[in-house]
């Protein structure tokens, strides 16, 4: 039996078309997803590669209702049954929110500068589980020696942190709801090899203790390879290709997933890059 | 110091005063570039490889200082000089960098104007250090253009620096960069930034130049995958350090430093691994001692005692 965490369905995301000007107005539409499905089992990671442009954080970001979707549906097996997140109002949506959570590249891009590590944490306690504010405090310290970090990380603020650190403490902040669905975009972009390589170990083992569902956006096709076992692969808006992963990496047949593949330096210096040439291929 | 050297840093320190205190960014660092080879320099994020690159143009500013070292020149057909002892504002320096050495970047956004167009820009580049008319410089500028890539180029002189994509404004940074003939041509992270198709076309592109005109390329990198593509010779930094030089077939099939090793380990590699192995992400000089660099067979050289050196890699 199948059991899908999140079904998408016919999923389309545009944004207006703004003509510059004293009084700016709408001359048209651009669809940044296109008419895409796909859907993601329970307890697995899904990646999501492609250029940068290709839709895959106004995707996710849709998905979440960060921003509205045009149409389509995405239907999340929440904790009380499955909803369609493109139906529900903005208040129905908050205690989904809850139960699914994202990892960005800077976790704290979007966070008040002054903010302690114990409030980044227990933010999302405070807003969605007052009522336990007495435990807030023990919870956050459980969550910080879950992603390895020390108890006394908690009074000092983020920019104290090396890139590592940082991710992790971003991660707690994710997981302290306990969520079933947790969307990593480019999570691990910028962080040096070593570090991504812990992260990635640190998300793998979270995964199993919490039984977590990932949605893994990524533009480096190796990470995706290493973590996740099913892929999408999007170009301009619409997934070109999807499929196990070492079906996509061995066996592309969209003419864009075997153009992403060529590109990739191996690590080997007897394996020279011969990338395939855009022109010769059709990649609409 | 063989002939074929076209640079040759020896015992290279740069120091940085911070309120913190005093922090040796690069610390008694030695590397040859051996003329129309590809050097590249690889490490992770604060080893020192972008303030190493400054130094051999001499563009440490405070709180940075050069505290010790030498930068030995032997551009071809001529005398080598020291870097480091000449005087600022000379015309010897003058020429060192805008003649003989010259730089891109991983964001070529920063050293592009945006309200000058591309056109005016490259000519700009070549009107300073060529002595030709605006008509030779229009006519060199597109040449070059085309000669990195860029279709269209008399078109697409007209355009402002936006209306490029990233690959492409790092074509016209690489075609800025030639006008002047250089000799080095230092390329600091120059495809971090760019999809990885974008990344195969600049790499190929930067491969083919060397080959057909002879330039030296200091290549500087995190990406050891990268390393692999485009290197003959490798040199891998870890804080402000040397740890192993030698050969890119050497330093990626055969690394001798654990170092280096780990860093190779924690690639996530084509084929799926089931855990990745991480470097240990302390901060802490002692996780690698800093032992100096020693010769190994196979002209390759290793920061380690030589009691932590496999017996078949001793001279
Ligand atoms: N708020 C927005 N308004 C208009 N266009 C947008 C907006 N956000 C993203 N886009 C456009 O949508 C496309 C997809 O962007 P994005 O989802 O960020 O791509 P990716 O994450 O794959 O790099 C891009 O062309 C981008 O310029
Ligand atoms: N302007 C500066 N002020 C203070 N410290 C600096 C400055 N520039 C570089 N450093 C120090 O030099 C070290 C090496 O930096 P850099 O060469 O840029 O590293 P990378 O290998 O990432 O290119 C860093 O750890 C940083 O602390
Ligand atoms: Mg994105
Ligand atoms: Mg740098």
């Amino acid at each position: 039996m199948t059991d899908n965490i999140l079904e998408v369905n016919n999923f389309s995301v545009k944004f207006p078309l703004m003509k510059r000007g004293l009084l700016s107005r709408q001359v048209g539409e651009f669809t940044a997803v296109n008419n895409v499905s796909f859907s993601v089992q329970r307890g697995s990671s899904l990646g999501i590669v492609g250029e940068s442009g290709s839709g895959k954080t106004t995707l996710v970001r849709a998905i979440l209702r960060a921003i509205d979707p045009a149409s389509g549906s995405a239907v999340f097996q929440s904790h009380t049954g499955a909803v369609d997140l493109c139906q529900l109002s903005n208040k129905a949506l908050i205690p989904l929110r809850m139960q699914m959570q994202m990892i960005f590249q800077d976790p704290f891009a979007s966070l008040n500068p002054r903010m302690k590590v114990a409030d980044i944490v227990s933010e999302p306690l405070v807003i969605h589980r007052p009522e336990q504010h007495r435990e807030h405090r023990q919870m956050v310290i459980h969550m910080l020696e879950r992603v390895g970090l020390e108890a006394d990380t908690l009074h000092r603020f983020p920019h104290a942190f090396s890139g590592g650190q940082r991710q992790r403490i971003g991660i707690a902040r994710a997981l302290i709801l306990n969520p079933s669905l947790v969307i990593c975009d480019e999570a691990v972009s910028a962080l040096d090899v070593s570090v991504q390589a812990q992260v990635l170990n640190l998300l793998v083992d979270l995964q199993q203790e919490m039984n977590l569902t990932y949605i893994f956006v990524a533009h480096d096709l190796n990470v995706v390879h290493h973590f996740c076992e099913q892929a999408l692969v999007m170009y301009h808006g619409s997934v070109v290709e999807s499929g196990p992963v070492e079906q996509i990496f061995t066996s592309p047949r969209h003419d864009y997933t075997r153009l992403l593949l060529s590109a990739i330096p191996s690590l080997d210096p007897d394996i020279k890059l011969s990338p395939l040439d855009r022109n010769s291929l059709s990649l609409e | 110091m063989s002939i074929d050297t076209i640079l040759s840093i020896r015992g290279l320190s740069v120091m940085f005063k911070t309120e913190i205190g005093e922090h040796l960014a690069v610390n008694n660092v030695s590397l040859d570039m051996k003329r129309s080879q590809t050097t590249a320099i690889v490490g992770e994020s604060g080893s020192g490889k972008s303030v190493t690159a400054y130094a051999m143009m001499r563009l440490i500013q405070a709180p940075g200082k050069i505290t010790s070292g030498q930068i030995i020149c032997t551009p071809a057909q001529q005398e080598s000089f020291d870097v480091l002892q000449l005087a600022d504002n000379s015309d010897a320096l003058y020429h060192l960098r805008g003649g003989l050495m010259a730089m891109i970047f991983q964001e070529p956004m920063t050293a592009l104007s945006p309200v000058h167009t591309i056109g005016n820009q490259v000519m700009e580049a070549i009107l300073t250090h060529q002595s030709v008319t605006k008509a030779e410089a229009f006519e060199l500028a597109c040449a070059m253009l085309d000669r990195v890539g860029i279709a269209d180029a008399s078109q697409r002189m007209q355009q402002y620096p936006f209306e490029f994509s990233g690959g492409m404004r790092q074509r016209v940074m690489i075609a800025m960069a030639l006008v002047c003939k250089p000799q080095i041509l230092i390329c600091d992270e120059p495809t971090t930034a760019l999809d990885v198709t974008i990344q195969a076309e600049i790499l190929a592109l930067l491969k083919e130049l060397k080959e057909t005109i002879q330039i030296s390329l200091l290549f500087i990198t995190h990406d050891l995958a990268v390393v692999a593509q485009i290197a003959d010779q490798v040199m891998v930094m870890n804080q402000g350090r040397v740890l192993e030089t030698g050969s890119v077939r050497q330093i990626l099939n055969d690394p001798i430093h654990p170092y280096t090793q780990n860093l190779i380990a924690a690639v996530p590699g084509m084929k799926q691994q089931d855990r990745l192995r991480p470097v240990s992400n302390k901060p802490d000089p002692t996780d690698y001692p800093s032992y100096s660099l020693i010769p190994v067979k196979g002209d390759r050289q290793v920061a380690l005692p030589v009691s932590l050196i496999p017996e078949e890699y001793h001279l």
